[in-house]
């Protein structure tokens, strides 16, 4: 995988600042916000520059037992090849059932059976874009019942079978920690980090003793500390902070990827 | 035969031919009094305005002074503005506002979600603004705006003068018709009255602008504009940028000194074909975030 550096993700909310921001090695855009015949005037100035683009998806619902959209992921790849994205990427997770969109990333079942299913949509997905493709660890409030495999287990026989990617987000594995009981370091220990395209940064908040993984809020210490637990076994092709909402002022965005650097340098 | 009033339909269209431009010379009379005040020139230094604002006032008026405002605060980093010229708070941050126009202009931000700088500068600009008196009180003080009092004094006389030019010539219609008498030239005059209005209007209309600077106001802001930075590189010099809301001030957003937030907040000309994810089945110009969803977690 190739050395990506460190990035955050384009929102059009913060387009000119990320534009213009120091030090932004790469950016990631979410697949879905964008038209596959034209790009936003920043991003196409962040290509002309050379700064690589990664479409990242929200709606494949990859682990859905429904058939694929493959709507959505032909737009995927169309949105791949106009940024001439050298890999995309989507959730370990389902978002449809039954005719409803959940609007969340839902858990799946660690079962056999499961991982069968995601394991097919997968190949699906990947027959269709033309680019390396990354699946990314979520943040769940819940776990089905009767597991049959660990998250780390799940996510590696995912890699095994289908040559994918991981990009593994370090404030979701904080965020199990807190409101699952998992330990990250244990998963970081079980994990292909061989396979690792690269990882998610992002802050949350507690509220009522749930820790939410908003991307609205500050990246808190504890997360800065999964990413070094990370960088200590290897050290990631590239590190992404992720903001989605409540945008706080460019010195802070720019001061908490320089957070991100800092890791990063620590570990070297 | 008695004439109404004591006067023949002949005398009475005598005195009112005359009586028809009696407004537009009081019109006239009062714009050239009121431009002769205006150019008592008073030494006075641009850089002795209170602040940026006062210019920025002086030289365009309400829509004016809200635009120095988002720049402002733009550059101070409690707004942030997108390529497509939206426009949202930062939320966070040490520097906070200064004044109620400041805080007005957040608020509005904040309300409306993240409307284009326009749509916060028309919707301000129209409206009491909080501190605006303030600002007026001193540049008055200063000498540097005609009174807005006097050019009031001069159109409400004007208005009324030509009200009552017309109820006189309505009521003496009414009356000729009434008689059975000829009415054709009163109405031919009643018509010349209204042509005479529009003519008035014309004649006040250096009169009816927002904020009439005297002359020595004109000559603050060609001070100004002497001194305004033209354009900043991206790593400016940091000691250069509060000269941007000067720049605003005087020039509108279209003088913003910084090229990028100029095509932001005021584009070229046509709106940008390529400028992102607004319409479309699949787009939504609020972006959608990596969460997949709505909710308070994003588990993405």
């Amino acid at each position: 995988m190739e050395d990506l550096g460190v990035g955050i993700g384009w929102r059009s909310e913060i387009d000119l600042s990320v534009e213009r921001m120091a030090g932004v090695d790469f950016v990631e855009v979410v697949a879905e916000n964008l038209h596959t015949d034209h790009l936003p005037e920043s991003l196409r100035v962040l290509r002309e520059r050379g700064v690589p683009v990664l479409p990242h998806a929200v709606s494949l619902s990859l682990g859905g037992a429904e058939p694929l959209d493959t709507q959505r992921v032909e737009h995927l790849a169309a949105v791949a090849r106009l940024v001439d994205a050298p890999l995309v990427s989507d959730h370990v997770c389902f978002v449809r059932a039954g005719g409803l969109d959940s609007g969340h990333l839902m858990p799946l079942p660690r079962t056999r059976e499961a991982l069968d299913v995601l394991v097919a949509n997968v190949k699906t997905a990947q027959s269709i874009v033309d680019t390396p493709f990354a699946l990314e660890n979520i943040a769940a409030l819940l776990e089905w019942p009767d597991a049959e495999l660990t998250e780390a287990r799940f996510l590696s026989e995912l890699v095994e079978r289908t040559d994918c990617l991981l990009l593994i987000d370090v404030a979701n594995l904080y965020a199990n920690a807190r409101n699952l009981g998992t330990d990250p370091a244990a998963m970081l220990d079980e994990l292909p980090l061989e396979r690792l395209a690269y990882v998610h940064v992002a802050g949350g908040v507690e509220v009522n003793g749930v820790y939410h993984d908003t991307h609205a809020h500050a990246v808190p210490q504890e997360v800065l500390d999964v990413l070094g637990e990370l960088c200590a076994r290897r050290r990631p092709p590239g590190v992404l902070l992720e903001r989605d909402d409540l945008y706080p002022t460019d010195a802070e965005l720019a001061g908490e990827l320089a957070s991100i650097r800092d890791v990063l340098a620590a570990h070297a | 035969m008695d004439e109404p009033w004591g006067l023949s339909g002949e005398q009475f269209l005598e005195i009112y031919a005359a009586a028809m431009f009696a407004p537009l010379m009081v019109a006239a009379i009062g714009a050239l009094v009121i431009r002769r005040l205006a150019d008592r020139a008073e030494p006075f230094d641009h850089t002795n305005l209170p602040t940026t604002y006062h210019l920025a006032y002086l030289a365009g008026g309400c829509a004016r002074l809200v635009e120095t405002v988002i720049a402002e605060l733009t550059h101070r980093q409690l707004l942030r503005i997108n390529g497509e010229g939206r426009l949202s708070t930062t939320g966070s941050g040490t520097d906070k506002p200064l004044d109620p126009l400041e805080q007005e202009v957040l608020d509005t931000v904040q309300r409306k979600g993240t409307p284009s700088a326009s749509i916060v500068v028309t919707a301000l600009a129209d409206g009491p603004l909080l501190g605006l008196d303030r600002i007026q009180e001193e540049l008055l003080r200063d000498r540097l705006v005609v009174p807005a009092a006097w050019r009031m004094r001069v159109r409400r006389t004007v208005a009324g003068l030509y009200l009552a030019v017309l109820t006189i010539g309505l009521a003496r219609l009414i009356v000729g018709i009434s008689l059975d008498r000829p009415v054709g030239s009163l109405l031919g005059m009643l018509f010349g009255v209204l042509l005479l209005t529009g003519g008035a209007l014309v004649a006040a209309k250096g009169l009816t602008q927002e904020v009439l600077p005297t002359r020595t106001g004109r000559a603050v802001i060609e001070g100004a504009t002497a001194d305004r930075p033209r354009r900043l590189s991206l790593d400016a010099d940091s000691a250069a940028l509060p000269a941007i809301a000067a720049a605003v001030g005087i020039g509108g957003f279209a003088a913003h000194p910084d090229v990028d937030v100029r095509h932001a907040l005021a584009p070229p000309s046509a709106p940008p074909a390529s400028s992102g994810d607004s319409g479309g089945s699949s787009c939504s110009s609020s972006s959608g975030s990596s969460c997949g969803g709505g909710g308070s977690s994003c588990g993405g």
